[in-house]
């Protein structure tokens, strides 16, 4: 029995090491690629060096790209995070008939696929005659991560006690002025981590901002077409870039959730 | 500080279809310290948190002094609600905390500072006042509260199972702190809890509740000594309560038969197990069949050969060389027997 | 909300409604759709890629998520659940091509092989169906996982100690405790999975290549193509409907997605 159980183990201990491996194994390939001198993306490894890093720096378009994500995804993640901290809000504070409908109407886009919402969104705003732009991609990435932002405001919103809020309405406090003096500083540290991890979701987003812009391009719109268009090693290199980042500001979002 | 009374006038409360207040009437007069006492689920905490305006109610009417407050919303009532868990605000220091109520009203900075610094002082935390909530104890947390909710100069405090998370010592020193703060202030104390102890040792009226209905409403010594209902008397720890049915098993020779005898037209009855006095008598009617021993006193159990149980407790040395299964007579003063309506 | 998300959906469904050319109401779309072969089977290649997509998933999630919530050291099961989440904070996009890479036939592997063995091969794995499959399946693994692991952590650790106190082996213990009480998060993962599956448009195109389209590829072609939105449409529709069926199983879970004090 014990020894079986110890093979089990072994045998998921294997698997899990397993997993993780294969799933570091692009961005491992991608970063040591993102040193490789040769132009042509296939092994052997040639020389070390770090053109391609320069190159990204100076491409104008790649610069253009980050500036414009940037630019989005800050709007996207600030516009969706004040959003959803009063929606949050009232999701957890009102008790009325069809609240769960909300609930769930809240947490549709969730599981629509991003193209849907893409496309949809292209084919009703320009029949309503707005051209596709960088504003329209703001909307529709907030749609896409209002879910995510609601769900973990709600999440912080449920833990506080309401007796806090209570307590200060019984000292003269309106609804308002607690909303704002009472429940927002004790969910400082979510919404910082919302706001990040709302950040990242746009900042990588891609399909939308496909649909709906005409000329103006983002970073991943950048790499997809320097992917489909044909090879341009400087990808790994911006690849490497934005995964770091993505990985700091997700590590510190993790780190801001657990600190409440 | 002006105390203001509270009267509710046909309280109903319901959630979803239940009921949970039923046609609730009380006046409070003003400076009164009114307890609400009851077994968990009787309302006590609803009926406390309407006269706040946490809760609407589902009809009827409350008024605050002379004011009809039945649509107010709690920020505008002249109450001030102290909670079990005294929800202190986390990310405010003690004083911000204290001086919360202050600042809705709008004061200067300077009057604020010295109310706040004041209160500090009179619940002896004077030099905490830049600690975080969590850095406190228990106990000063409850007085951190009490300050938060009094400095507004409410005309009624509403406290809910204060001393409810305290442990037994400190229990005791703020049982007598909140009643001396009561007489020093003189505004309404509405205090609910579910300790009969700790109502009786506070109030100047206790209103004893069940299922949402007030079950029995009287000072602490009527309600000690002379509960109305059998619900009263098991909450006043009478564990003597008895049918007229239950007295019919009774053989008539022995001593209870006195109350055979004089209670024919009631409904039930019951006593103390202190007040029965035990005679240990060969062929006794009652037989002992448990006895336990409790520091201070005995308690035991007899039955008669109808099945009929009786409780008795005394701190007599005499009978401790009772055992199980002893033979026993047992007598009662007359005048200790309490007849019940219901 | 209502005017950026649920407007748009219903034009798009109205669009779809619509004949091409005369504008006026019709079935035609949705007849021609399920009529033409390059429809018909990009809509059942779809279906095919999902459920290959969750049948992995779950495969390999199920022990995962019980390694991380009862194997492993209680000090390390945050720094593993991180571990496993944190390659997706970057894009979809450039880790598949990333794959590209390592899969193709001039790829790292095949490299290694040949370095090692001296032999040529060819893997003839990139651009194809199993590629999107193994791309989209790593992503639904680390989905599931961390969805199961949620509902595995709040089991009653008492309940698996009554289970071996009565005789219960390891069999048991996951038939009868661990799977019927984490059937809640192995439902929201798999339906998540599945809709993430049939929607997404980049791992099909850079993995599985563009001569056996999904239904992503073949809106993406239609519009940027001929501009047909009528039939864009129809197919997004489609894709809705699809969805709306696979969130059935939600719906006896919903209950439980409420956010109360």
């Amino acid at each position: 029995m014990n020894n079986s159980k110890s093979i089990l183990n072994n045998l998921l201990y294997i698997l899990f090491f397993f997993i993780i491996f294969i799933i570091y194994l692009p961005i491992i390939v991608m970063i040591i690629f993102s040193f490789n001198s040769s132009k042509y993306q296939i092994m052997p490894f040639r020389d070390f060096t770090t053109e391609w890093y320069y190159r990204v720096i100076n491409d104008t378009q790649y610069l253009e790209g980050l500036t414009n994500s940037l630019v989005v995804s800050f709007t996207v993640s600030l516009l969706a995070t004040i959003l959803a901290f009063f929606c949050a809000y009232s999701l957890v504070n009102s008790n009325f008939r069809g609240k769960s409908i909300l609930n769930l109407f809240f947490l549709t886009p969730l599981v629509v696929p991003l193209i849907l919402i893409g496309i949809s969104l292209r084919f009703y705003l320009s029949a309503q005659g707005y051209e596709p732009s960088l504003y329209l991609v703001t909307i529709g990435q907030s749609i896409f991560v209002m879910p995510l932002a609601i769900l973990n405001l709600s999440n912080r919103m449920s833990q506080i006690p309401k007796n806090l809020e209570e307590a200060a309405w019984s000292l003269g406090s309106s609804r308002i002025r607690s909303m704002f003096e009472i429940i927002l500083p004790s969910c400082k540290f979510s919404l910082i981590a919302t706001f990040i991890l709302t950040f990242t979701f746009a900042f990588d987003e891609f399909i939308i901002a496909y649909f709906l812009n005409n000329f103006s391009i983002t970073l991943p719109i950048k790499i997809w077409t320097s992917l489909v268009t044909g090879f341009d090693p400087a990808i790994n290199a911006v690849g490497t870039l934005v995964f770091l980042t993505s990985l700091t500001l997700g590590l510190t979002a993790q780190l801001l959730f657990m600190k409440k | 500080m002006i105390s203001k009374s509270i009267n509710l006038i046909n309280i109903n409360k319901k959630f979803n279809s239940v009921e949970v207040i039923k046609s609730f009437n009380l006046k409070i007069n003003e400076g009164e310290f009114v307890t609400l006492l009851g077994p968990s689920g009787c309302g006590k905490t609803t009926l406390l948190r309407m006269i706040a305006g946490l809760e609407y109610v589902s009809s009827g009417e409350i008024f605050i002094g002379d004011e009809n407050v039945t649509s107010v919303p709690p920020n505008k009532r002249d109450t001030s609600i102290m909670f079990q868990d005294y929800a202190l605000f986390p990310h405010m220091n003690i004083e911000q905390n204290i001086g919360y109520g202050l600042k809705l009203k709008k004061l200067d900075k300077n009057t604020i500072k010295e109310k706040t610094s004041s209160w500090l002082k009179k619940i002896g935390l004077e030099n905490y006042n830049n600690r975080m909530p969590y850095e406190i104890s228990g106990g000063q947390r409850q007085r951190v509260a009490l300050a938060r909710s009094l400095i507004v100069e409410p005309g009624v405090l509403l406290l809910d199972e204060p001393l409810g998370a305290l442990d037994a010592n400190l229990r005791k020193t703020m049982q007598v702190e909140l009643k001396k703060i009561h007489s020093e202030f003189g505004i309404t104390f509405v205090y609910v809890t579910h300790d009969q102890e700790e109502a009786l040792s506070m109030s100047s009226r206790i209103v004893l509740m069940n299922e949402g209905e007030i079950e029995q409403l009287s000072n602490p010594n009527e309600l000690y000594d002379k509960p109305n209902t059998s619900f009263a008397a098991k909450f006043m720890g009478f564990s003597n309560i008895y049918s007229i049915s239950d007295i019919q098993l009774l053989n008539s020779e022995n001593i209870i038969k006195h109350l055979k005898e004089e209670n024919t037209n009631l409904n039930k009855i019951c006593f103390r197990s202190k007040d029965i006095e035990i005679n240990p008598q060969k062929n006794g009617e009652f037989k002992i069949i448990s006895k336990n021993y409790y520091g201070d006193l005995y308690k035991f159990q007899a039955i008669n050969s109808n099945g009929l149980i009786i409780n008795i407790s005394s701190s007599d040395n005499k009978i401790s060389n009772l055992e199980i299964n002893s033979e026993v007579n047992l007598t009662i003063d007359n005048s200790k027997i309490i007849s019940l309506q219901k | 909300m209502l005017f950026f998300f649920i407007f748009p959906i219903i034009h798009t469904l109205r669009l779809s409604f619509i004949d091409p050319e005369i504008g006026t109401f019709t079935l035609n779309n949705y007849v021609s759709f399920f009529s033409k072969e390059i429809f018909y089977d990009s809509f059942f290649r779809t279906l095919k890629l999902a459920f290959s997509v969750i049948f992995f998933s779950i495969l390999l999630s199920f022990p995962l998520a019980y390694f991380i919530c009862f194997v492993i050291n209680k000090k390390y099961r945050t720094l593993a659940l991180l571990l496993l989440v944190a390659p997706f904070w970057t894009s979809f996009t450039i880790r598949a091509f990333s794959w590209q890479l390592i899969l193709s036939d001039k790829g790292v592997i095949t490299w290694f092989i040949s370095f090692f063995t001296n032999y040529e091969v060819k893997l003839n794995f990139l651009y194809s169906m199993k590629a999107s499959i193994f791309g989209l399946s790593l992503f639904g693994i680390m989905l599931t996982t961390l969805l199961l692991f949620n509902s595995m952590i709040t089991i009653d650790k008492r309940l698996i100690e009554a289970n071996s106190d009565l005789g219960g082996n390891k069999f048991n213990e996951i038939k009868n405790i661990i799977f019927p009480l984490s059937l809640p998060g192995l439902i929201i993962g798999s339906v998540l999975t599945f809709i993430i599956s049939i929607g997404d448009y980049a791992v099909p195109t850079l993995l599985g290549g563009g001569f056996k389209p999904v239904l992503a590829q073949l809106m993406l072609s239609t519009i940027k193509g001929t501009y047909d939105l009528n039939t864009a449409a129809t197919m997004a529709l489609v894709l809705v409907f699809v969805i709306i069926i696979a969130c059935v199983p939600l719906l006896s879970l919903i209950k439980q997605i409420r956010f109360e004090r």
